[in-house]
């Protein structure tokens, strides 16, 4: 199954580059981390001093390392891609299984609940949710998980709608499977996939509403981040136009290639069969 | 002794209900079904579409239930038994489906599909289970069953998964084996494997079979006696033996000559029906083929016809007033 | 010859897939002949439906007819501009689909389908077309075709549609029509009607049919001439009643064996053994060897050229009842 998987998705090359991209982006920040000589918040050297051999990304108005910053930076963008689709695509996916596979009062509340979580404006729920409870990066996950499941929830419900009146589920009923057991062994294989494809379009969601509460700052004061980075640049554009640059490449590709990673997966997930 | 009993049995679904839930139109699907039969016999079910009879093998195995009347096999109530017993009535009744290429899950190897049920009632292990799904695929002659355990479904051409279909029926031991249309997806050249070994597990097992077929022959072929439905109702009952030439039922006459079309089976002109077959939705008055017979009087405009019993044979028309 | 409606000649049309060249249709010749019905009979997967695609150039990639030509009239439809072709398609030669729910436009009436290629192709106005479709829907056994013309495809039955869909392709006056399975889907008491619909448009109307079909019936109720068609070859052709009769093919043979056994109780139904071969393997030898009951050494070495015979013609080295 995998090995099959992986032959279908390497014939599309964006979504190829896209895998590899992450996995380049994860290595440079693991490695940019351990190997730094200075904390993100750590002052290197003189302020707005541009790329040199030692600072290769010069340094920001208080003097600390870019290069380093932005390694540090992308490994919390990273994680809150990550943590979010982990948390996100779990609850969308259980939610909407249960709210496409049984029927009456329970279908009923978890379809409204979906709904609801759909029309309510994202980026303003999650600032609601930081403002009661403080900026931390914990929180921030936790309110973009909990506001980003609800598409995916909504695919899930289609999905097992059509699947669990497929004759292959009725047979299964016909030789006394519980209800569980149909939901778990025979309709979740066999629904899961879009849900995955959305799951990926979340994380890049996810890092793009967490950036944007950064580069406002919003965000966890006590962690680096891309979009914190971003939105200092953005005051002395016109001094120290190398501030932005390194952090602003790093998040252009990580979206980029979560999205190219999602289309390749729609591919291979959700073939169009005539 | 009838091993499956249904008296007056009624299934209706409502088209559209309002948004109180209620219906205000209902599809007559089933609409006062009865029929007997006999344990050990092949017993089929003709018509055309829309004519009930897939809603009527729903309601035999359980997956749906019957509004009014009574199903009973083994004089055991149907609903009553799936309520105090599930387990029981699952290893009572068992079925082939139509559609021998949704009727699997594509992400699980024929052994998963032959073993859950086995794992479910036999109260076997894991190997017990296996040993017998290989038992069970070489009754159906797959062998090397090894072989066959561990492919996917999409790896089987479709005559070799009707065959897995019918080794899955047959691995709860039922006493009653309802087969919806068995071989309609098959080609002409390789649709007699199937249809044999039918004939055979039938003899062997001594299972009976209710055989649902919109194929003519089919049910020649193999049955017994054939319960002829339209529009809900069953308008005639017969031995198989007499389908082609003593059937006495208009729609039957109609339907017999339609089906051999080109063969020259039946004898006498080709009748070719008026119009098309009613909505079930509002079923004519009287005798519902009254639109399309060219017998048709008042009557039968006006009249629902009774119907006529004598020797397991029946026919509801006012064309006949005794048997 | 040259009488002839449509003439395929060695006509090959494969799928360029992943898992390889699929042969299709294999080097096939066809003649239909002026006011004649010729049956295409086969199996699912023996390359029917893609041989009326390939006469229609309805074909979409990976399809591709690589070989042959297919003359209408004499003139090679393959060497046609698609610009002259589409005046072809739907005037002069007009088909008729299995399922024609999703051939029909659901978001029109059947009289705004019917017009719109009248129009188009007849150039007559909108208001002769309108009630040519009512006297062709009438002609059709439609018992109220004034109302029936200003229904939307999915308030009409089954039959319904394929009546209409027949309409569509009588309307203008085409000299061929391909029907691809055209009682497939339906009823046995509505197919009866749709057959005998297309007997009587063809003695009416004076039209030269393909009719492609599975079901043998079909073919020897309805057509003058067979062919029999297998893994993407004619195998058989010849006079319906000959070929029903005496099939010279062990294949043909076996087919109707395997059909009107069933129609037989008391005795085992018959069916030939094994399966057609996965048309992207190189196949030595005759594509029905390693399921015939009756082939001789050769046929596993060299594919059998065809014998004549009384007008009849036959692809084997070892024919039945010889």
């Amino acid at each position: 199954m995998v090995r099959e998987f992986w032959l279908r998705f390497r014939r599309n090359r964006a979504a190829v580059f896209g895998v590899l991209t992450l996995a380049a982006l994860s290595l440079f920040s693991l490695f940019a981390i351990a190997f730094s000589r200075y904390g993100p918040f750590e002052l290197a050297a003189d302020p707005f001093k541009p790329p040199s051999l030692q600072h290769p990304f010069g340094t920001d108005d208080l003097g600390r390392d870019i290069f380093v910053q932005s390694a540090y930076g992308l490994a919390i963008t990273l994680m809150v891609g990550a943590a979010t689709a982990v948390l996100g695509g779990l609850i969308g996916i259980i939610v909407g299984s249960v709210s496409g596979y049984f029927r009456g009062a329970l279908a009923n509340a978890t379809t409204a609940i979906i709904e609801i979580f759909q029309s309510l404006p994202l980026f303003f729920l999650v600032l609601v949710i930081i403002s009661f409870f403080g900026s931390s990066i914990t929180n921030t996950i936790l309110a973009l998980g909990l506001t980003l499941w609800a598409s995916t929830a909504r695919i899930q419900r289609g999905q097992v709608m059509t699947v669990k009146n497929l004759t292959f589920v009725e047979m299964s009923k016909l030789v006394g499977e519980k209800e569980y057991n149909i939901l778990i062994r025979e309709i979740l294989p066999n629904s899961v996939q879009p849900s995955i494809v959305n799951i990926a379009y979340t994380a890049s969601i996810a890092i793009v509403v967490e950036s944007g509460l950064a580069f406002l700052g919003l965000g966890d004061p006590r962690m680096m981040s891309l979009g914190f980075i971003i939105g200092n640049a953005r005051l002395f554009f016109f001094q120290a136009w190398w501030m932005g640059l390194l952090p602003g490449i790093l998040l252009f590709l990580t979206i980029l290639s979560l999205n190219l990673v999602s289309d390749g997966l729609n591919e291979v997930l959700n073939p169009r069969r005539s | 002794m009838s091993l499956l009993k249904v008296e007056d049995v009624f299934k209706l679904f409502p088209v559209r209900p309002d948004i109180f839930g209620r219906a205000k139109k209902f599809v007559h699907a089933v609409d006062g079904v009865s029929f007997s039969v006999e344990e050990g016999e092949i017993f089929g079910v003709i018509g055309e579409s829309g004519c009930g009879k897939t809603t009527l093998a729903r309601l035999i195995v359980g997956l749906i239930d019957y509004d009014r009347g009574s199903i009973k096999i083994k004089g055991e109530e149907v609903s009553e038994v799936k309520r105090l017993d599930v387990e029981r009535f699952r290893r009572t009744v068992q079925m082939v489906p139509q559609d021998p290429v949704m009727a699997f899950n594509p992400r699980k190897t024929i052994k998963h599909f032959l073993t859950r049920p086995l794992l479910l009632h036999g109260g076997l292990g894991r190997e017990e289970a296996v040993s017998r799904a290989h038992q069970l695929l070489e009754e159906v002659s797959l062998t090397p069953a090894d072989f066959f355990l561990d492919r996917y479904p999409h790896e089987l051409s479709v005559g070799q998964r009707q065959r897995v279909l019918i080794a899955r029926a047959l691995s709860l031991n039922p006493d009653l084996l309802v087969a919806d249309e068995p071989v309609s997806y098959l080609d002409v050249s390789v649709r007699g494997q199937i249809i044999n070994l039918l004939k055979e597990v039938h003899k062997k097992r001594r299972i009976t079979v209710l055989l649902i077929s919109h194929d003519l022959s089919v049910v020649y072929h193999l049955c017994s006696r054939i319960a002829v439905m339209y529009l809900g109702k069953v308008v005639e009952i017969l031995d198989a033996r007499d389908l082609f030439s003593k059937s006495l039922h208009p729609y039957t006459q109609a339907l017999v000559s339609s089906f051999s079309v080109g063969f020259g089976i039946s004898r006498g002109e080709r009748i070719v029906l008026k119009g098309e077959v009613p909505s079930p939705i509002e079923p004519p008055s009287g005798c519902r083929f009254h639109p399309r017979c060219s017998f048709a009087t008042d009557v039968c405009r006006k009249l629902e016809p009774k119907p006529l019993f004598s020797d397991g044979r029946l026919v509801a028309c006012h064309l006949y007033d005794r048997l | 010859m040259n009488d002839a409606v449509l003439r395929v000649e060695g006509l090959s049309t494969y799928y360029y897939t992943d898992k390889g060249v699929v042969r299709a249709v294999d080097g096939v010749d066809l003649v239909v002949g002026e006011n004649e019905v010729v049956g295409v009979v086969g199996e699912s997967g023996c390359g029917k439906s893609t041989l009326a695609a390939s006469v229609m150039r309805l074909l979409q990639p990976p399809a591709k007819i690589v070989k042959g030509s297919i003359f209408f009239r004499n003139v090679n439809l393959l060497e046609l501009p698609e610009e002259e072709m589409r005046k072809i398609r739907g005037k002069k030669i007009s088909m008729i689909f299995q399922n024609p729910a999703s051939y029909l436009n659901p978001l029109l009436t059947v009289e705004e389908q019917m017009v719109e290629s009248m129009t188009l192709h007849l150039r007559i106005s909108k208001q002769e077309a309108a009630s040519r479709a009512v006297n062709i829907l009438e002609k059709l056994g439609i018992s109220a075709p004034d109302t029936v013309i200003k229904y939307y495809p999915h308030q009409l039955s089954g039959g319904m549609k394929q009546r209409v869909m027949i309409g569509m392709a009588i309307s203008c006056n085409p000299e061929l029509v391909l029907a691809d399975e055209p009682t497939t889907a339906l009823d046995p008491t509505i197919q009866v009607q749709i057959l005998e619909q297309l007997l009587e448009l063809r003695k009416n109307l004076g039209l030269s049919m393909v009719v492609i079909t599975h079901d043998l019936g079909v073919a020897k109720a309805i057509c003058d001439k067979i062919y029999v068609m297998y893994a993407g070859k004619i195998v058989e052709e010849g006079k319906v009643g000959d070929v029903f009769n005496r099939p010279l093919h062990p294949y043909t043979y076996g087919l109707l064996e395997s059909a009107l056994s069933v129609y037989e109780k008391d005795r085992p139904a018959k069916f030939i053994d094994g399966a057609p071969p996965k048309l992207v393997e190189e196949i030595k030898g005759c594509y029905f060897a390693n399921r015939c009951f009756n082939k001789v050494d050769r046929c596993l070495i060299e594919y059998p050229h065809p014998s004549f015979k009384n007008g009849r013609k036959v692809y084997c080295w070892n024919p039945v009842g010889d």
